[in-house]
């Protein structure tokens, strides 16, 4: 990476954190991302210099903080290269990934899905992209199809005629798995669901964060992440519409801010996108968020996915050295690196993740342990949960291997009774 | 390389539970049965016991424990405790117990109630790992009596 990591770490105050008498090691990214020095001034500079509800206000502070905070809006368009974005902008702001998914279901689904139509999920989905679908076929009467994974939890891509067929009306897919970091070929997914006039929804909370994801590109119909994995706050979310879907969308929230005349007996709805954002919005966070959008951009997400795969190959290269780890762990994933994100997940016979992650957070290591919110996989997997350390731009060499070791360290302590 | 907080609950006595739990055995004339689940961690505590109605207290117990070494030593030394005793003396087994993780001061005579659980006090400063330990009570709390055949 052009950019030096040490100056990076400089810049999240929360890396110097001690926890146990150790420096921490903080490798639980694919759950939340901390947060720059830049974010966090921004979020209180927001709250003691322009505080102001936004929209409509004539006053010098609403007018500021709307101008801030549509500007994010169009950060964010051009981030993930929205075409004509300057025109009419389809992003969307939500409370996170999950009711981005929700909203979809609802607003997009309960209007085009009907009665023996199929949606298509993959075996890996998070629990956000597989329980609205679940609710909108059980409404609808329609079926749910698990698109299968092979051996190192990679879509098993030979079968995609056979579940993106004339009846699929929705392929909805995680572009990188939060639990066994398969990066998927989406693209090859999109390409094929146009072929049968099936939409398709890609969920990029894994994704977005960590590699370059260009809209215009994939062609997809709804992109889907959240601000708090990739530095910014907690409580927004994304969701992008391609422009002739958004078109046919009908809000489904209603009240403030997304109408443009009222009467007692009803209303008519603003333009695109505040028609979907009824009720003040979260101004504050997604003036945070343009914050975490210029850091990353200053970065480069070519750069971000590079450092994280130089970090995995490092990781992959000490599991292979280790004997004991090869004996006594499954490491789950693509073999391919090219196909892996920057999550590593690990299942032992020798002792519990939740035990192994005490272990590891006595010595200032925080991974997480549990389903990830991908209960279906792990009972497909035939485990009761996993360990996972998941890296961003700030984590070191230093850091992955100190894991390694204290992880093997910890397998050996349970392994000697 | 562990520091003495993570030698303390890991001890000798909680690794050699959950290692090797207590009361594996199966077990005849089963009365009443317990199941408890952690679904978010898939920790199991399964209860076959053999109770006795004439005097109200737990004759024989089978215990079959799945998940984290906290889940499986707590179920392994309750199960331990509990035989031959009635509900109420299992009850104050279990409040003296939470007064223990609630970082209580304990009396010698608690002391000598809480047995080997009395190895788990490092909980006490571990919250998140408090409800591991927890299973095999939520289970005794939901012994059944099973339908004679």
């Amino acid at each position: 990476m052009n950019h030096n990591i040490s100056e990076i770490r400089k810049d999240f105050p929360i890396l110097n954190t001690v926890i146990n008498n150790k420096k921490l090691v903080y490798l639980d990214n694919a759950a939340t991302s901390q947060k720059p020095i830049q974010v966090i001034n921004k979020l209180n500079d927001y709250y003691t210099k322009l505080n102001s509800n936004v929209h409509r206000g004539v006053h010098t502070l609403s007018g500021k903080a709307t101008d801030e905070f549509e500007n994010v809006r169009l950060k964010v368009a051009e981030f993930i290269n929205v075409p004509n974005y300057k025109k009419s902008n389809p992003i969307i702001w939500t409370k996170n990934t999950t009711e981005s998914i929700n909203i979809i279901s609802m607003a997009w689904g309960d209007e085009n899905i009907k009665e023996n139509d199929e949606i298509v999920v993959s075996a890996m989905e998070h629990h956000s992209n597989l329980i609205p679908w679940q609710k909108l076929c059980e409404r609808k009467k329609a079926k749910l199809k698990i698109f299968p994974i092979n051996e190192f939890q990679e879509l098993n891509i030979k079968l995609l005629n056979e579940y993106i067929n004339p009846n699929t009306k929705l392929v909805s897919i995680v572009h990188s798995s939060n639990s066994m970091g398969t990066i998927n070929p989406i693209k090859t997914i999109i390409n094929q669901a146009k072929k049968v006039n099936a939409k398709v929804l890609i969920d990029g909370a894994q994704s977005v964060p960590h590699m370059p994801v260009d809209v215009t590109d994939l062609d997809c119909d709804f992109l889907v992440f959240s601000a708090h994995k990739m530095l910014g706050p907690t409580g927004l979310g994304v969701l992008y519409v391609k422009e002739d879907v958004i078109n046919t969308l009908e809000p489904h929230f209603f009240g403030g801010e997304m109408v443009l005349d009222v009467s007692y007996e009803s209303a008519t709805w603003n333009d695109i996108p505040m028609k979907f954002e009824a009720g003040t919005p979260n101004i504050a966070d997604v003036i945070a968020f343009g914050a975490a959008i210029d850091y990353l951009n200053e970065i480069g997400m070519s750069n971000i996915r590079k450092h994280e795969l130089e970090l995995t190959k490092f990781a992959l290269h000490l599991i292979e050295e280790s004997k004991f780890l090869n004996d006594n762990t499954v490491l789950y994933g693509p073999k391919n690196v090219s196909n892996r994100s920057g999550v590593l997940t690990f299942h032992s016979g020798i002792a519990h993740p939740h035990d192994l992650g005490t272990l590891l957070d006595n010595e200032g290591i925080a991974v997480r342990t549990g389903h990830h919110c991908t209960m279906p996989l792990m009972k497909y997997l035939g485990i009761p949960a996993s360990l996972r350390a998941s890296l961003y731009i700030y984590n070191t060499e230093e850091e992955v291997s100190n894991f390694i070791k204290c992880f093997t360290d910890s397998l050996r302590f349970f392994e000697n009774v | 390389m562990f520091d003495q907080k993570t030698l303390r609950l890991y001890n000798a006595i909680i690794k050699k539970h959950s290692r090797y739990p207590a009361n594996n055995a199966k077990i005849n004339h089963i009365t009443h049965r317990a199941v408890a689940i952690n679904k978010f961690c898939g920790d199991e505590v399964h209860l076959n016991i053999n109770y006795d109605n004439k005097n109200f207290l737990i004759n024989e117990i089978q215990l079959i424990a799945e998940g984290c070494s906290i889940n499986i030593a707590s179920a392994s030394i309750v199960s331990n405790l509990i035989l031959g005793l009635n509900s109420e003396k299992i009850l104050y087994i279990h409040q003296i117990y939470n007064k223990m993780l609630d970082n209580q001061k304990l009396d010698p005579k608690e002391h000598i109630v809480l047995g080997d659980l009395i190895y788990f006090r490092p909980l006490s400063n571990i919250k998140i790992r408090k409800k591991c330990s927890q299973l095999i009570w939520n289970s005794i709390s939901n012994i059944q009596p099973i339908k004679p055949i």
